[in-house]
């Protein structure tokens, strides 16, 4: 064998450099042709703000010149009512949407930068209603709006698309006009005829993986186009929730969804269009987001509403707590979703507070913790929770101030019942119970369980002794030591309480064959007030519902009257009597209600924390 | 050689089948059983809805049927050998089955003397002149018709259910539900006293007669749909090769909790974790082997030992602690915040040129330096653990061989020690390298699932992990397939290798 340098070599040496060189060439080439492209697509968007900024104009001169009512505000404005379905019923106007904290007169405003947010697992898909997750629908509401939506500080239900509408008052339809002037983001009005899409061939599709939104919305037997901005809603019967789930989906551009397959549009990712004040960077059918890249949001420029600062918004996923946080101090993200021990210790370091804003509140979908005790049988057999005493005495025997310190770092306030104190529909009069083991020992006395034989344990007048299982899910320092101080607790008055951890898959099953003493579980929220037949009524003891631990302690006669109750006032009056049984009764023992935590930036001002949550379209990021 | 090679490819269809079918009963039968997380509807809804709900979720992906028949069914559609009727591929290229029959309604006798027949098939055929979009138009129209009526026998059903499951409730009826939950018909017909005699049996009259009626409207459009198919709107999949045997490539299906095509799934992740591979790969051989070689030259030396116990030590270094810790100090601005803490690509990357440029704001890194930036740490946690077993497997082999008769003569010889380490002993020692290489391929393609999990990175391992936690069936089934079949590709691959490299070795 030679080690020579033949003429073979010397080819293949330069074949091998040619291809390096033409490689690094071909990707020079291809810079300078990117480098052309964005200079262009940045001209293109300057002259888009342009063309909008003109038209804007163009729309506010003719305001000026149309109507002299715009100048003494004190006047009610003459509206063009012909539209209405029935006279002499109330029609509700919606002035036009307005930021709840308006940042224009702000000294340091100024327009521009991209405002980054961390969640803390993937999502799926954006298109909207296919995407379920919590995540996707927070990228849909800064894209899409409704027909209406809760006020951010008051939560009460107004106009977005819509500009007026007319509720029968006996329930069975809503007719509602639509704003003259809102445009989706190419630039196309908002049509009736766009809503009758978005329900009956999207929604109401059954080719489309939209079950979900489609198995809530029962209730709404039909939209009719009346003309090119009114539609007619009917509902099957009248319901108190029928109006937010009416006006409470995303209205989608007709033109722009009709151009695709079913398949298309349940295999695609990111086929998300709509009349927000933000629009998805690329949305190019063929080349669409995908789960693992960030999620690119630009301004609308021809949103049709007041006009966020912003020039984008921005999401990437991290998964790990310790490297969201990292991500966060380091400025690579602007809010982040903490740990409790990550807050409590984060709040109180020296120079945070110049950093970032630590907010932590209670919003209208901020949920709460709870036991569930079995009222009625388990595998054929009433467990001891059937009798409301010992229900009472489970909950007087837990110290949930010393829970939520030891356990939730001090964080959260103790629940009170099923909806949380900001919400009109809890009562205001209504007190947690106190911590009280001795009342806990005669409660439980005065329901025949009394140690027998002095073994510790509590026995009833059969010798049977108290013994429950604890059923919760897997994983989590939390939910352990939460258990401990449960089976503590009921060991210092003589219940033996068996831990039973399952996997977050198997409590379906578990909660619909009520194979179970006690679970703990958590509910959250999507709207001011909902439906609460559907955790509460007797009805969903037998059918599978989610009335697992089967109480029937008298509740249906308000919640029967609540769904029919359309008048809010008394509505609320109907809850609050409600929210008194549970007291009495305590089906669930409620540990706490847990707010949302955020981190978010310092670099942006006009930040508010809202009991409807954050209005990331209201920042901006002063000038220096 | 080729019949060795062509046996070994022919055993692997059994191998494959026994893993697939092995891993899917034992997520079938794990309590909460495939699609567990479709069915977590959550307290957003009513009770019948959640069950109308779950009736469509299980339409869709045929959850109700038992795990052996959703395992053939899965099976049948992977196989290139497909039998019956052929699928279509409409033009988005997705297939067409022949339309599935609407499901019998349970307890029809009580409602009707006799189930509606299906209507006579009316011959329907395309002509030539019919272009692609009018076809698809065509078969569309009829599809929807189908699942619309589907789905309202679906509802209809789920509500007659309900009804049943209140009655019987109400009764103190036993063992009216399976252990899932779902209603067990049998156990119901034996009771229907007891039902007749109830107040609800208008309800559940009612109720019936409009899930028989909904099942004969889905009866009609099926009719009109499969009429439509059988026509051909679509060219078929494949080639027909005898009767009702046809070839066609594998459809892989959808993942039911992304609901997107796995194959495009497994497009995202694949390139990312062979990325990370190939960069840590060469890494670990490169430090690894020659170390190893030193070792085993200068063997029970100061190096020796040093090597040997820090490459030890850092295998011992669990990889999570070593990822978060690499985050905390490293990635953090507080410490050191040398590396960027997660993903791939730093925020705007899309709008950065490949090479480094010199921008307005001095040097951009420009998108290929960006993503090794970016991969630093992920790499750095995946090729520490990689170091301590190559490096001894190649000084034991090379110590083995030292030891040989064939080094002393050579060294008697008196042939150069450069030469006989790299000529001599290192050729001879190869063979466990090529072991080695093997194991570590396919475990390539699984990807590492913990450093993905800490450091945020979309490939495979996070890819099947979630699978598994969703019991996503589409899903895990098409990961095990592919895994397994690389798997068996490199066991494969090794044997062809060590032909390669010790001639005394043969396939004949």
């Amino acid at each position: 064998m030679q080690n020579k340098f033949g003429l073979k070599d010397f080819i293949l040496m330069v074949l091998v450099s040619l291809a390096l060189v033409f490689s690094i060439l071909a990707m020079i080439q291809d810079d300078r042709r990117w480098k052309q492209t964005e200079d262009l697509t940045s001209k293109i968007g300057t002259i888009e703000q342009l063309v909008t900024r003109l038209d804007a104009k163009l729309d506010a001169g003719i305001v000026v010149s149309g109507s002299n009512n715009s100048a003494n505000p004190g006047q009610p404005v003459a509206r063009d009512e012909s539209w209405s379905k029935q006279p002499g019923v109330e029609i509700q106007w919606f002035a036009k949407p307005e930021f709840a904290e308006d940042p224009r007169g702000e000294d340091d405003y100024t327009l521009g930068g991209v405002f980054k947010e961390t969640f803390n697992a993937q999502p799926n898909k954006l298109t909207p209603v296919l995407a379920e997750d919590v995540y996707g629908r927070r990228v849909n509401d800064q894209i899409c709006e409704r027909l209406a939506e809760y006020n951010a500080e008051t939560l009460e239900m107004e106009g977005q698309l819509a500009e007026a509408w007319q509720y029968d008052p006996k329930g069975y339809w809503v007719r509602v006009k639509l704003r003259d002037n809102a445009r989706f983001s190419d630039g196309e009005p908002v049509t009736a005829e766009d809503v009758r899409y978005t329900f009956h061939d999207y929604i109401d599709n059954p080719e489309l993986e939209t079950e979900s939104l489609r198995s809530v919305m029962t209730k709404l037997d039909r939209i009719d186009v009346v003309s090119d901005k009114v539609v007619d809603i009917f509902f099957t019967e009248p319901d108190a929730y029928n109006l937010q789930m009416a006006l409470g989906f995303y209205i989608l551009p007709k033109h722009f969804y009709s151009q695709f397959t079913t398949t298309q549009i349940n295999q695609a990712t990111a086929l998300v269009m709509g009349s927000g004040p933000f629009k998805l960077a690329n949305l190019d059918p063929e080349d669409q987001w995908t789960p693992g890249t960030d999620i690119v949001l630009v301004r609308n420029e021809q949103y049709w509403g007041p006009k966020p600062a912003l020039a984008g918004l921005r999401y990437d996923v991290i998964t790990e707590d310790v490297a969201a946080l990292t991500s966060f101090v380091n400025g690579e993200t602007h809010m982040i979703i903490p740990s409790s021990p990550q807050y409590v210790e984060k709040v109180s370091q020296q120079g945070w507070d110049e950093k970032a804003y630590s907010l932590k509140w209670l919003n209208m979908r901020s949920g709460y913790l709870f036991i569930g005790w079995q009222c009625g049988e388990r595998n054929g057999k009433l467990t001891p929770f059937h009798d409301k005493r010992v229900r009472q005495a489970m909950t007087y025997n837990l110290d949930r101030e010393l829970m939520i310190r030891d356990i939730w770092a001090g964080l959260d306030n103790i629940a009170v019942g099923p909806n949380n104190p900001p919400s009109p529909a809890a009562n205001p009069e209504i007190e947690a119970y106190p911590y009280n083991p001795e009342k806990a020992k005669q409660l439980l006395a005065e329901a025949g369980w009394i140690d027998r034989d002095d073994d510790g344990i509590l026995e009833d007048e059969n010798g049977v002794e108290f013994e429950f299982e604890f059923t919760r899910s897997v994983g989590g320092q939390t939910i352990e030591r939460m258990e401990k101080y449960i089976i503590d607790r009921c060991a210092a008055v003589g219940i033996r309480c068996i831990s039973k951890p399952v996997d977050w898959s198997l409590f379906d099953q578990i909660m619909k064959t009520r194979n179970f003493d006690a679970i703990t579980l958590g509910w959250s929220a999507s709207a001011p007030e909902s439906d609460p037949r559907q955790i509460w009524h007797t009805d969903s003891i037998q059918n599978q519902g989610h009335n697992f631990i089967q109480w029937d302690g008298g509740q249906d006669q308000y919640l029967d009257a609540i769904v029919k109750e359309l008048d809010f006032n008394k509505r609320m009056k109907l809850f609050h009597d409600f929210h008194s049984l549970v007291h009495e009764e305590q089906p669930y023992t409620f540990i706490r209600s847990v707010p949302w935590k955020r981190f978010i930036s310092k670099k942006f001002s006009n930040v508010h924390p809202y009991p409807k949550g954050l209005e990331q379209r209201e920042y901006y990021m002063p000038a220096n | 050689m080729a019949t060795y090679i062509l046996r070994r490819l022919l055993l692997m269809i059994p191998t494959l089948i026994g893993i697939t079918c092995l891993v899917f009963m034992i997520i079938a039968l794990a309590p909460g059983g495939i699609g567990a997380s479709l069915r977590q509807s959550g307290g957003q809804m009513e009770a019948n809805s959640a069950a109308v709900r779950e009736a469509y979720l299980e339409d869709r992906y045929g959850l109700d049927d038992s795990p052996i028949v959703q395992y053939f069914r899965w099976l049948g559609r992977v196989s290139p050998i497909k039998f019956g009727t052929r699928d279509q591929i409409d033009p988005t290229g997705e297939f067409i089955r022949s339309p599935k029959l609407p499901k019998e309604p349970p307890l029809w006798e009580w409602f009707t003397d006799e189930l509606p027949e299906f209507p006579e098939r009316s011959e329907f055929a395309f002509d030539a002149e019919h272009d692609e979009q009018y076809r698809a138009r065509i078969y569309r129209r009829a599809n929807n018709a189908y699942s619309q009526a589907r789905a309202g026998a679906i509802g209809a059903k789920a509500n007659l259910d309900q009804i049943l499951g209140f009655v019987a409730g109400e009764n103190e009826l036993k063992n009216f539900r399976d252990k899932k939950g779902k209603i067990r018909y049998t156990v119901i017909e034996k009771n229907k006293e007891l039902f007749e005699s109830s107040d609800a049996w208008d309800r559940i009259q009612s109720a019936g007669e409009l899930l028989i009626f909904n099942y004969q409207a889905a009866q009609t459009e099926w009719t009109n749909l499969k009429g439509v198919f059988d026509a051909q709107p679509f060219p078929q999949a494949g080639f027909g090769v005898v009767g009702p045997i046809s070839v066609s490539a594998p459809d892989f299906g959808r993942s039911f909790t992304k609901s997107r095509p796995v194959v495009d799934l497994i497009k995202d992740a694949l390139p990312i974790t062979v990325i990370l591979n190939l960069i840590a790969i060469p890494i670990i051989y490169f430090i690894a082997i020659p170390c190893g070689m030193l070792a085993a030259v200068k063997s029970g030396s100061l190096f020796d030992r040093l090597s040997g116990a820090f490459f030890i030590g850092l295998w011992s270094f669990p990889i999570p602690l070593a990822g978060v810790l690499a985050i905390g100090y490293l990635a953090s601005e507080e410490y050191l915040g040398w590396f960027p803490v997660a993903g791939l690509h730093a925020a705007g990357a899309e709008t950065f040129t490949y090479l480094p440029t010199r921008g307005p704001n001095g040097w951009e890194p420009g998108y290929l330096l960006d993503l090794v930036w970016h991969v630093c740490l992920p790499v750095l946690c995946l090729v520490y653990g990689g170091f301590a077993v190559l490096s001894k497997q190649t000084r034991a082999a090379m110590l083995d061989n030292f030891n040989m008769d064939y080094v002393r003569t050579a060294k008697a010889k008196g042939v150069a020690s450069r030469n006989i380490i790299f000529a001599h002993v290192f050729r001879n020692s190869l063979l466990p390298l090529i072991t080695m290489f093997v194991s570590i391929f396919p475990a390539m393609l699984a990807g590492s699932v913990v450093i993905e999990m800490i450091f945020t990175v979309p490939g495979m391992g996070r890819l099947t992990l979630e699978s598994i936690n969703l019991r996503d069936r589409e899903l895990l089934l098409a990961n095990t397939m592919m895994i397994s079949a690389v798997n068996l590709l490199a066991l494969l691959l090794a044997d062809i290798l060590y032909a390669f490299a010790d001639p005394r070795i043969s396939f004949k």
